[in-house]
C-alpha cells in the first residue's frame, strides 16, 4: 500500500511541488499575522499582495506596516530559510552517508559553524562586515571541520563515508567543547551566546534574509544537480562508480551545498537540533528515497516545520519568546521516536 | 581485428604486497571466459582492474584499444559492467527504478528516461524474468531474486563486457543456474562475459575459455579440456580431486576426493 503512495506521489511530484509551495505561502502569511501584535490574516495578506506589486501601502495603518515589514516578515522568512537549509542538508547528507541518522551535526558541520559563528560575534560586529561577520565565520568554522573530516578519512578510499562519520562526530564535539569554553569566558556575553546557541530569530533584519537566501540558492542548486547521482550512491560507492557516477564530483557538490546551507543556517539562527533529522527521515517514510523529489520536499517541509515551531515559541509563553531550538526539540524528539518504532514494528 | 579485452603483463600491488603478477590474456567479443582458482590467487582485483575500479601498478588493461585507467568512469560504464558477490538494495526504490540507475551515464543529470532507456530496462527486466517485480521495492525480493535484479542492472547498461566477480556464490542450484544461462545469452549478443567461479564443472559447462589463476599468475589457460587437467588442478588446488568421465564432453567432471588430502 506504501509502495502506491510511493509511485503515485512520484508520477505527481510537479503537482504536489505546486501545491507544497502553495501550502508554504499561506502558511508564511499565517506565521506573519500572530505576534504580540495580532495583525489579521486578510490584512497581512493584502499588504503582501500590494508590496509584491509595488504598489502604495498608504491604506493600512503605519504601526501594521511597520511591524510586518520591518520585523515580523524577515524574522519569518529567515525561519523558513532556515528550516528549508536544514531538512534539505538534512537529507543529502543522508544520502552521502547511507544513513538515515545522518544530519549536519553527524559529521560536525554544524558544531564548527556554531564555533565560527560565536568567534566571529565574540570579535565584534563593524559595520556592513558585522552581518557578513557571521556568516563568514560559519562558513570558515564548518569548511575546516569538512576539510579536517575530510582529510582524516582519505587513507582508506574504500570506507571513506564511515570513516566520515566517525571523524565528524570527533572533529564535531572538540568544536562543541570550544564553543562552550569560549562561552564560559565570554562573562557578561554569555547570556546572549547561550541564546543564540539555543536558536533565536528574535533580531534579524533583510541583510540577514538576503545573505541567507544567496547561501540557500547556491547549496540547493548544487544538492539538486547531485540528487540523481546521490540516488546511486546509496548502492556502494564502488557501484556508484561502475555506473559511470562521478562519485568524488558528488560528494564535492554535496558538502559544499549541504555545508553553504547549514553554515548560513546556523551562522543567523544558531544551533537548530532535529529539523535535519526529523523530517528527510518522515518524508523518506512517507515519499519513498528517491533524492530527486526528496531534496526540495524536504526544503518545503522544512520551511513549515520551522515556521510552525516558531510559531509556537512566540506564542506558548507571550510575551516571552522561547528559543526555537527548545520547541524542535520538543516536538521533534517524540515523533522522532514514533517514527523509529513504527519502523521497527514494520508498519 | 583488435580484441575487445587486452591485458598486457598487468601487475597489481596493495601495498608492497603483490596480489597478481604478469598476467597477459586477450578475449574477444562473444566468449565466456571463466577465472578459476583457489580463494587469494588474485581472481577479484584482476577483475576489478578490468572493471577500473583498482589501478594497475604495471602492464597495460585496455578495453578496445583505450586503456581503461585513462577512461572517464561513464566511458567505462559504456565498455563494462559488473555484478559482485554482495548486492545492496537501496531502500525506498522499486526494482524498476533501481535498473534504471544503470541508465544514467547515458544522459546528464537534467535528462528524464529517454524511450531508449526505458526499452533497455524493460529488455533486462524481461531476460532475468523479473518484470513481475518491476514495481515492488527492491528491499523485499529474497536473495537470489535481488541478484538477478543486479545481473539485470547490467545488462541495462549495455556495456561490451560483462564481469561477474563469484556473482552466483551464495545462489541456489536455481538462481545459479539462472544467472549463468542469462549470461551465455549475452555471448550471442556479442558480449565478452568474464566471470569468477569457484564451481570447477559450472566453469567447464559455460565457458568458451578457462584462466586458472595461482598465487596471483596464470598457472593454465586454453579450453576447458586444455585447462582441467587433473595433475594440474590438484597442484592449484592443493587438494586431491576425482574426475569422472562425461560422455559427451572432451573433459571430465570433477568431485572432491574426501578419502585423501595433499
Amino acid at each position: 500500500m506504501m509502495q502506491r503512495l510511493h509511485n503515485r506521489i512520484r508520477h505527481r511530484s510537479r503537482w504536489i511541488m505546486v501545491f507544497l509551495i502553495c501550502l508554504l505561502s499561506v502558511a508564511l502569511a499565517g506565521a506573519l499575522s500572530v505576534g504580540s501584535v495580532a495583525i489579521p490574516f486578510s490584512m497581512v495578506a493584502e499588504m503582501l499582495w500590494h508590496w509584491l506589486g509595488g504598489t502604495s501601502l498608504g491604506q493600512f495603518p503605519a504601526s501594521a506596516v511597520d511591524i510586518l515589514f520591518t520585523i515580523r516578515l524577515p524574522r519569518v522568512l529567515l525561519v523558513a530559510l532556515t528550516g528549508a537549509a536544514l531538512s534539505a542538508s538534512g537529507a543529502a547528507y543522508q544520502g552521502l552517508f547511507r544513513n538515515s541518522l545522518a544530519d549536519p551535526y553527524i559529521i560536525g558541520v554544524a558544531s564548527g559553524a556554531g564555533l565560527g559563528a560565536m568567534v566571529a560575534v565574540l570579535a565584534g560586529p563593524v559595520s556592513w562586515f558585522g552581518t557578513i561577520a557571521m556568516p563568514v565565520g560559519a562558513f570558515s568554522g564548518a569548511i575546516i571541520v569538512v576539510l579536517a573530516v575530510t582529510v582524516a578519512a582519505q587513507r582508506r578510499r574504500e570506507r571513506a563515508t564511515q570513516d566520515m562519520i566517525l571523524a565528524g562526530v570527533a572533529i564535531g564535539t572538540l568544536a562543541s567543547a570550544l564553543t562552550t569554553f569560549l562561552m564560559i569566558r565570554a562573562g557578561r556575553q554569555a547570556g546572549q551566546l547561550l541564546a543564540f546557541l539555543l536558536g533565536s530569530a528574535s533580531s534579524v533584519g533583510w541583510e540577514a534574509v538576503r545573505i541567507v537566501t544567496v547561501c540557500i540558492v547556491i547549496g540547493l542548486t548544487c544538492l539538486v544537480i547531485a540528487a540523481r547521482d546521490l540516488n546511486v550512491l546509496l548502492l556502494s560507492e564502488e557501484q556508484a562508480d561502475l555506473l559511470g557516477i562521478d562519485v568524488r564530483r558528488v560528494r564535492v557538490l554535496v558538502i559544499f551545498g549541504a555545508t553553504l546551507m547549514t553554515a548560513a543556517a546556523v551562522a543567523f539562527h544558531g544551533l537548530i537540533g532535529f529539523v535535519g533529522i526529523i523530517v528527510p527521515h518522515a518524508l523518506r517514510l512517507l515519499f519513498g528515497g528517491d533524492n530527486r523529489t526528496l531534496v526540495p520536499f524536504a526544503a518545503i517541509f522544512g520551511a513549515l516545520f520551522l515556521l510552525s515551531a516558531d510559531v509556537l515559541a512566540r506564542t506558548l509563553q507571550a510575551p516571552v519568546e522561547i528559543p526555537l531550538g527548545i520547541v524542535t526539540a520538543c516536538i521533534g524528539s517524540p515523533v522522532f521516536l514514533a517514527l523509529l518504532l513504527r519502523r521497527n514494528r514494520g508498519l | 581485428m583488435t580484441p575487445l579485452l587486452t591485458i598486457h603483463q598487468c601487475s597489481i600491488c596493495f601495498g608492497q604486497k603483490g596480489v597478481v603478477t604478469d598476467v597477459s590474456l586477450s578475449a574477444d567479443a562473444g566468449s565466456f571466459v571463466a577465472l578459476i582458482g583457489p580463494n587469494g590467487a588474485g581472481k577479484s582485483s584482476l577483475l576489478r582492474a578490468i572493471a577500473g575500479i583498482i589501478r594497475h601498478a604495471a602492464g597495460s588493461i585496455r578495453l578496445a584499444s583505450t586503456e581503461v585507467a585513462l577512461m572517464t568512469p561513464a566511458q567505462r560504464a559504456r565498455m563494462v559492467a559488473m555484478v559482485s558477490q554482495q548486492t545492496v538494495m537501496p531502500e525506498g526504490f522499486t526494482v524498476r527504478e533501481v535498473i534504471e540507475m544503470a541508465r544514467y551515464a547515458y544522459r546528464p543529470w537534467y535528462a528524464s528516461a529517454s524511450i531508449a532507456d526505458t526499452e533497455a530496462v524493460d529488455r533486462a527486466l524481461m531476460q532475468c524474468e523479473i518484470m513481475q517485480f518491476a514495481d515492488v521495492p527492491a528491499t523485499q525480493l529474497s536473495g537470489g531474486e535481488q541478484q538477478r535484479v543486479a545481473v539485470a542492472r547490467a545488462i541495462a547498461q549495455e556495456s561490451q563486457i560483462l564481469i561477474l566477480d563469484e556473482a552466483t556464490a551464495h545462489l541456489d542450484l536455481h538462481h545459479q543456474a539462472a544467472i549463468l544461462r542469462i549470461s551465455r545469452e549475452m555471448t550471442h549478443r556479442g558480449v565478452l562475459v568474464i566471470a569468477a567461479m569457484h564451481d570447477l564443472n559450472l566453469a567447464a559447462a559455460y565457458a568458451t575459455h578457462i584462466i586458472l589463476l595461482d598465487n596471483g599468475r596464470v598457472a593454465a589457460q586454453g579450453t576447458p579440456a586444455d585447462v582441467l587437467q587433473q595433475i594440474v588442478l590438484e597442484r592449484v588446488y592443493r587438494t586431491a580431486l576425482i574426475s569422472i568421465p562425461l560422455p559427451d564432453a572432451p573433459y571430465p567432471l570433477y568431485i572432491l576426493d574426501h578419502s585423501q588430502s595433499l
